[in-house]
């Protein structure tokens, strides 16, 4: 739940929420807004349908906060509205059509360099989002789900309506692709510094 | 180089959102509750029109529905206004309603034989004049502004029609109870 991992908001907040409150509407997207993002963006491989998505999952939020009951965190209710979201979309024959037009391994402002890490680390994750955006759909949600988000495989075949050997298959796969990828743009780095030296 | 797959993932810093993200839900979520409004101002206005009409307009047992309402007490035509209405149809709308309370003031007392028809309609007529009072009763508890509330607009707006349907209903019941009287009208 790498995104959504120590994000709490005050029940007082989510108790205005219920009530209508725009402000606390607000407060709960600025919160949650950034990890759904990047779930579904990496999910969907486009920006442009994380952003439609992105609405999508915050006015089911809205529409339907007074149904959330605190039965698991707000985080993992938000989570679960934009994985079904998404998977919804990515279902539909439109997706089929617009994942075709991907855009977040062809370009990537928003990613913010790791300050833990340096340039390097920073240089290895947009390498690892252009990977992940060329992963098949179903390739990548299974990775994203269980790597980042945490998903067990038994999670991930109920919310795919797979089997478990099914998502353990795409996870080893994905990992091999996205392995090879990274191995691959670290020795045409070492390349061209040698080339450069 | 690394090839911990899953953590590499797992360190993946998180994506701005767009700038102008909350905007767009908040918009969108107005334009849904605007729209969530005014449904249920519809919704709220035809419930409204269909409960006083199946009230006031529906048909009187053992009263003629077709019959043209020819007024007991004769005066000059009351002139319709078009909306917006104007007051002076309902004043002459309430002192006709007026002179017919007060021709049925000066009936005998009603007797304890009498048909069960007759007193069937005079006792459903008396109902339905009960429901307009209530209805202009209401109409006239709603405060400047009422543009608000979908149901007390729709009672304004239908104060000249209830104080019309009263002058029809006073009048078949003043025939109604003259024929219970056996006495003739004017």
């Amino acid at each position: 739940m790498a995104g959504f991992a120590n994000r709490h908001l005050d029940d007082d907040i989510v108790a205005r929420a219920r009530r209508g409150d725009m402000r606390a509407h607000e407060l709960i997207y600025r919160e949650f807004g950034a990890p759904v993002y990047s779930l579904l963006a990496r999910m969907t491989g486009s920006r442009a349908t994380a952003d439609d998505l992105l609405q999508d999952t915050f006015i089911e939020v809205i529409r339907s906060i007074d149904r959330f009951r605190g039965d698991a965190s707000l985080a993992t209710w938000i989570r679960k509205i934009a994985v079904s979201k998404c998977l919804m979309h990515m279902r539909s024959a439109w997706s089929n059509r617009a994942t075709l037009f991907r855009d977040l391994g062809e370009d990537h402002p928003a990613v913010q360099p790791s300050v833990a890490g340096g340039q390097a680390l920073a240089q290895v994750h947009i390498d690892l989002e252009s990977a992940l955006a060329r992963l098949s759909d179903t390739s990548r949600i299974v990775v994203i789900l269980h790597d980042i988000e945490g998903y067990t495989h038994a999670e991930i075949a109920a919310q795919m309506g797979k089997t478990v050997s099914f998502s353990k298959s795409q996870l080893a796969r994905a990992h091999r692709r996205l392995r090879d990828a990274l191995e691959t743009g670290h020795r045409d780095a070492a390349a061209g510094s040698g080339a450069a030296s | 180089m690394t090839t911990d797959v899953a953590g590499l993932l797992r360190s993946m810093p998180l994506l701005q959102t767009p700038v102008d993200g909350w905007r767009r839900i908040a918009a969108r979520q107005a334009r849904h509750a605007r729209r969530r409004w005014a449904g249920l101002a519809i919704a709220a206005s035809t419930v409204f029109a269909a409960v006083t009409g199946w009230l006031i307009f529906g048909p009187v047992a053992g009263v003629e529905p077709t019959v043209t309402v020819r007024p007991f007490i004769v005066e000059a035509p009351i002139r319709r206004q078009a909306a917006p209405w104007v007051d002076t149809e309902v004043v002459a709308l309430r002192r006709r309603s007026q002179d017919m309370e007060r021709l049925l003031g000066s009936l005998p007392p009603r007797g304890r034989l009498a048909r069960a028809d007759t007193v069937g309609v005079i006792a459903e007529l008396e109902d339905r004049i009960a429901t307009v009072d209530y209805l202009l009763n209401r109409a006239g508890q709603t405060p400047p502004g009422y543009t608000a509330d979908p149901v007390a607009r729709s009672a304004v707006d239908a104060v000249p029609d209830l104080w019309r349907r009263r002058v029809v209903f006073m009048d078949q019941l003043v025939r109604a109870r003259f024929a219970e009287s056996g006495a003739e009208g004017p």
